[in-house]
């Protein structure tokens, strides 16, 4: 039987990564396929080509056995590919009923026939078992059922092959058990769904087969009845990791504790806990590496260290001392350094030059100020010595920074953190984005940090660098660290569990339907 | 100051009925302007696009000794100049706010350029018209205190509040004006479901730009009966203050103006009563009410998208 | 070990300002060319006044330069704008919308009428500088009305300082026909200021008064302080990046009350000069729209002090030689004022123009 869909050789190349390395995927009819791999394997690539938002340097899509070129999320739709995004594409002011028609609304002569519409939708939702009310408004939906309406505005277009990025990710799990209700009667009328998650437990209970992806190239498809969690995780983490750089055995032994978290509490933008109740050590000369999917907490806590996002529960310590109610500059008197994970909005400003930003965060100190007034010549010597000593490509210190490639403005950033010795440098995901040179030069500097007795904290969704470079290695899931080793007695498998998370995702017998 | 005069049921029958008609160019305009920021424009040129819509008003009604031909070509005026901001604004996705106030420039430096060209004031009397007279509705207009209110003005005051009707049904039970508002909120979500941004922006800064021009007409045309620099007099900034006042609500917007219109009706009666409050105090008052009403009609439900160009990734 | 990262480099990745194929104009030429632009489209409505616009504007020129008087009355018209145009474009800097620049001015006429009026009895210096800081004071406090209402509600300085504007107008207008009315004079005016507040004439038989070198003066100083100072400093990362400001400890709402109360002052300098040295008394009137025009000033001179003080001059030059074009050529002042709205437009749109192309250009290197 032709599958659905079929891809062939995709290969996808940006300045300085292959995103994805020749891929091949098919989707039966009917079919509920998992797409597993971590942050940065390649996945959301590979949707967006599917999605048409991207279009491939190389390989093939075939949508039953017709060779397609796909221009635009449009013509995705009309082929019968929908995908529900992260973000919903609904219109949070408007009814449910006028976002799924939104478009191609049903009128009745000049006016919009709100009732007819409603009877459709009622029709469509009936067929599938989604439940919705077609004239609440979308804002006053919870994020399930606005996943729902999402879902069924895709069918109700005509999407035959539907794909979910993470759609557990934000949903409570009896809406998840609804999904999968959802999604197990899409399969039976004959629709395939591509679902993309980190979380084992579900994509076993749900799946017919799963495609794992590491590093653009995928690392194989398996059926889900032969294969189990422990398999999946170790084809996600892999055993062979090539490391260039990493932290040698030797090395000496971690120095005191500087920086000690008790059960600290941050929330979140939207009211929520982020941060749930870590409780972590940092000690001088050691690297504490905390792995995980985005999404867990990881850039609040990072910022409640930084003083930029004050904890709502716990205390922070710094040398003994409470430093809970510290501001950034505070913080940064006492020796922290912070490199965010957003470069361009936070870390630096694209529009001022090199040197400015060289100086954004010790600007009114000595020599670079006095009294209020610049020394521009001391700066400009700064920002000079910075860019030799951490290989920074510019035309000139007076140049914007928005003409740095990414991996030189990183370098700039990081440069200026750890120019004058960090006693306490957190960075988030410092080599996202980097090309392989400026990877590896940023994790040397990492490593060089750490042996003048610098305690580092690294959050990186990239396993692989966090394996690489820390004394330490803790799990971020959910707001709690839920596993923490040494980095010789690190399992892998355990590791890959902790970072899917060990939800459990009861496979309810959706039979009825 | 004669109070007795003033607590009676003239007084303020003669106050609400005057509100209609101060109301009326600072509710075209406003009105026009909550289509363009409901679809995500922001247009603060709106004073200059009165002035233009008032020149050009008073010029055609003089050439053609017709006064709706003055509203129409008014109307056409308008919506050119929105055709050019919608070009600088939605396609070169150019700051609203500079490129707001260079549209401010131009439309009032035409409106007082061409005046002078067209009407060169050699000493001699200004060109009058005769402006729209009071066609009060029979029947209606006879019911006490709610006649004399509604259904005793100009033909121009009349259509303006069945703009307004005409605006709320198109908004909120149209397929135009539900895709005006799906543009304003989430424009890319508007574009994943088959709806042309450049299309609906396009179309409503048009619209608000011809709708603020017959604003500006209907002050030469019905107000005073020639044309003035002056005139317009800060109404159309007014006007976009006023619709966040209204929440971006045409209803809302109209109650918003006939506030306004009645606080300058109290203000001018209160002079001609002899108040001893200083006029310039009274005058303030809209401008304050203005700051007052920024203070109480927070930009909670502003369309999300609003001075956000559009660029599909 | 730097070393060796930077040789095994090569020209792979990291060139910060590699050069893109392709000619590009030089960023210098494109506000000349917007200016050009302008002039030839200014032309064209001289044109249909049926007047010859190379006559047209050589009259222009003549009355802007044509004599010692034209330079001076030039010059005399520069200086409200220039100050007023240093005041909005500091606000500019820093993503704040001040276009009250109108009422400030009036404003500061106002602090500076109050000393020529009531404290004429001191010495020409002291009476000098009083009248500067009071109509400095009285400028920065009317915005910081609307500076209140931004950072404690969130108001829009847009509306506010707008609004403010208008009222400032009949604040004026109530003092010159109420309490502060010359008592001898039948139009509404005030007395004239005592001569010890007056601001010296610079050249005799002109206009010209000492307001100039007030303006210039503030120019040079606000330069420095943009460029050389922690604040200068500060103001520039809040207005391009308010997060990265606030990442960086800077403390933006302060920034922000500082710079608009600094704007405001700016502006009711203006006031002061053109009271105090043109007009001697307050009157209806006074700020002839400089407000307004400050605001395209603030723009075209691209928030630079010296940019806007060329800016100043070449609309002052507009206006002077506008007024001597009108009365040689017949052809309405007004079509100046077009022409302004055009440079306006079109430097506008260049800058559109090098946004999209900067943007093209750092598409195709990052991931």
């Amino acid at each position: 039987m032709t599958p659905v869909m079929q891809l062939s050789g995709i290969t996808k190349r940006f300045p300085g990564v292959i995103a994805n390395d020749g891929i091949d995927f098919d989707l039966a009819e009917g079919e509920i396929h998992a797409l597993l791999g971590e942050n940065g394997a390649g996945k959301t690539t590979l949707m967006d080509i599917i999605y048409g938002l991207l279009r491939p340097d190389e390989g093939e899509i075939r949508v039953r056995g017709q060779l397609c070129h796909l221009r635009s999320p449009l013509d995705a739709l009309a082929r019968g590919i929908g995908m529900v995004h992260q973000h919903f594409m609904l219109v949070s002011t408007l009814t449910v009923a006028e976002n799924i028609m939104l478009g191609q609304e049903l009128t009745r002569g000049p006016f919009l026939a709100p009732r007819e519409a409603s009877r459709r939708i009622a029709q469509v939702s009936s067929q599938y078992g989604i439940d919705v009310h077609p004239s609440y408004e979308v804002s006053q939906l919870s994020v399930g059922e606005q996943q729902r309406v999402e879902i069924l505005r895709l069918l109700y277009r005509g999407a035959e092959i539907l794909i979910l990025d993470e759609p557990t990710a934000v949903i409570t799990p009896p809406e998840a058990e609804s999904l999968f209700c959802t999604l197990a009667s899409m399969r039976r009328l004959g629709k395939s769904v591509i679902f993309i998650s980190h979380k084992l437990k579900e994509v076993m209970a749900i799946s017919d087969r799963v495609t794992v992806l590491r590093r653009g190239k995928v690392v194989g498809t398996v059926r889900t009845g032969e294969t189990d969690e422990r398999q999946l995780a170790q084809m996600m983490v892999g055993r062979d990791v090539v490391l260039s750089v990493a932290r040698s055995g030797e090395g000496q032994p971690p120095g005191a504790v500087v920086a000690e978290l008790r059960g600290l509490q941050v929330q979140g933008d939207r009211g929520n806990l982020a941060v749930k109740g870590v409780d972590l050590a940092l000690r001088a000369g050691e690297i504490v590496g905390v792995a995980g999917v985005d999404g867990n907490g990881q850039p609040e806590l990072a910022e409640s260290l930084a003083g930029l996002r004050r904890p709502c529960g716990g205390q922070m310590l710094i040398r003994g001392e409470d430093a809970t109610k510290r501001d950034a500059l505070q913080l940064a008197g006492c020796g922290l350094r912070y490199v965010p994970a957003d470069r361009t909005a936070r870390g630096a400003v694209p529009s001022l030059s090199v040197a400015d930003n060289a100086v954004l965060k010790s600007h009114r100190e000595r020599p670079y100020s006095r009294y209020g007034i610049l020394n521009h010549p001391a700066i400009r010597r700064f920002a000079q010595q910075l860019v030799e000593d951490y290989d920074v490509r510019c035309p000139s210190v007076e140049a914007p920074a928005a003409s740095l490639s990414g991996g030189n403005l990183q370098k700039l950033i990081l440069g200026r953190e750890t120019a004058s010795r960090a006693d306490i440098l957190i960075v988030e995901h410092p080599t996202r984005g980097l090309d392989v040179s400026a990877t590896e030069y940023v994790r040397r500097l990492l490593l060089s940090q750490a042996d003048a007795g610098t305690a580092v904290l690294l959050i990186s969704a990239d396993l692989e660098e966090v394996l690489a470079l820390s004394d330490r290695v803790a799990v971020m899931h959910d707001g709690r660290f839920v596993y923490e080793a040494p980095r010789e007695s690190v399992d892998l498998g355990t590791l890959g569990l902790a970072m899917a998370g060990l939800e459990q995702a009861r496979g309810r017998d959706c039979t009825e339907l | 100051m004669d109070w007795s005069r003033v607590m009676t049921l003239t007084f303020l029958v003669n106050v609400l009925a005057a509100s209609f008609r101060q109301a009326t160019p600072l509710i075209l305009a406003a009105i026009g302007e909550t289509f363009a920021e409901r679809a995500g424009v922001f247009n603060l040129g709106l004073e200059g696009i009165m002035l233009l819509g008032g020149l050009v008003g008073f010029a055609a009604a003089n050439a053609a000794d017709n006064l709706w031909a003055g509203v129409a070509a008014a109307a056409l005026a308008g919506a050119l100049l929105g055709l050019m901001y919608a070009f600088f604004t939605v396609t070169l996705r150019a700051d609203q706010i500079v490129a707001g106030f260079a549209m401010l420039i131009i439309s009032s430096g035409g409106a007082i350029y061409f005046n002078r060209l067209l009407f060169p004031s050699r000493g001699g009397a200004q060109p009058q018209i005769s402006p729209f007279a009071v066609v009060p509705v029979p029947l209606l207009h006879d019911i006490p205190f709610v006649g004399p209110v509604l259904f005793n003005h100009t033909l121009l005051t009349y259509l303006t509040l069945a703009c307004v009707l005409l605006c709320g049904v198109v908004l909120y039970r149209t397929r135009f004006g539900l895709r005006v508002s799906a543009v304003g909120e989430y424009p890319k979500a508007a574009d994943s479901a088959g709806v042309s941004v450049f299309f609906i922006r396009y179309a409503c800064v048009v619209i608000g730009a011809a709708f603020a021009a017959v604003g500006g007409a209907y002050l030469s045309l019905v107000d005073l009966g020639f044309y003035v620099d002056t005139m317009v007099g800060g109404r159309g900034f007014i006007a976009l203050a006023l619709v966040v006042f209204g929440q971006w609500n045409p209803y809302a917007v109209l109650l918003g103006g006939l506030l306004f219109g009645a606080v300058e009706a109290i203000q001018q009666r209160f002079q001609i009563l002899g108040s001893t409050i200083p006029a310039q105090f009274m005058i303030m008052l809209p401008y304050l009410l203005t700051i007052v009403m920024l203070l109480v009609g927070r930009k909670r439900r502003a369309p999300s998208a609003l001075t956000v160009p559009y660029a599909r990734e | 070990m730097y070393r060796a990262l930077k040789t095994r480099l090569g020209a792979g990745s990291g060139a910060g300002g590699e050069q893109r194929p392709g000619w590009r104009p030089p960023a210098d030429l494109i506000p000349v060319a917007a200016v050009l632009l302008a002039f030839m489209a200014g032309a064209g409505l001289i044109a249909l006044a049926g007047v010859s616009p190379l006559r047209a504007y050589a009259n222009l020129l003549l009355g802007a330069f044509g004599s010692r008087n034209a330079i001076a009355e030039t010059l005399v018209k520069t200086t409200p704008l220039l100050l007023a145009g240093l005041g909005t474009a500091v606000a500019f800097r820093g993503r704040i919308v001040n276009i009250g620049a109108e009422g400030q001015i009036l404003m500061g006429a106002v602090g500076a009428t109050y000393v020529g009026l009531y404290m004429g009895q001191l010495t020409p210096v002291a009476g000098i500088l009083l009248a500067i800081t009071t109509g400095f004071v009285l400028g920065a406090l009317w915005v910081g009305i609307a500076a209140a209402l931004k950072l404690r509600f969130g108001a829009s300085e847009l509306i506010t300082t707008l609004m403010l504007n208008y009222i400032a107008i009949e604040l004026v207008g109530f003092l010159i026909a109420g309490p502060w009315k010359d008592p001898k004079a039948f139009n509404p005016f005030t007395a004239l200021i005592a001569p010890a507040v007056r601001l010296p004439v610079l050249m005799s038989g002109t206009r010209l008064h000492a307001g100039i070198i007030l303006a210039l003066l503030a120019t040079a100083v606000l330069s420095y302080v943009l460029r050389h100072t922690v604040y200068g400093f500060q103001l520039g990362v809040v207005g391009a990046n308010p997060k990265a400001a606030s990442y960086s400890g800077i403390h933006n709402s302060r920034v922000i009350l500082g710079t608009m109360l600094l704007s405001g002052g700016l502006a009711g300098l203006a006031g002061v000069s053109e009271l105090a040295g043109l007009h001697y008394r307050l009157l209806g009137g006074l700020s002839a729209g400089y407000g307004y025009t400050a605001i395209a000033i603030a723009l075209l001179g691209r928030g630079k002090p010296f940019g806007v003080l060329a800016a100043a001059f070449l609309f002052a030059a507009l206006t002077v030689g506008g007024d001597g074009m009108q009365q040689s050529s017949a052809v309405p002042v007004q079509v100046v004022m077009i022409i302004e709205g055009l440079l306006l437009l079109f430097v506008l749109g260049s800058e559109v123009f090098r946004a999209r192309r900067k943007l093209a250009d750092s598409k195709r290197e990052g991931a």
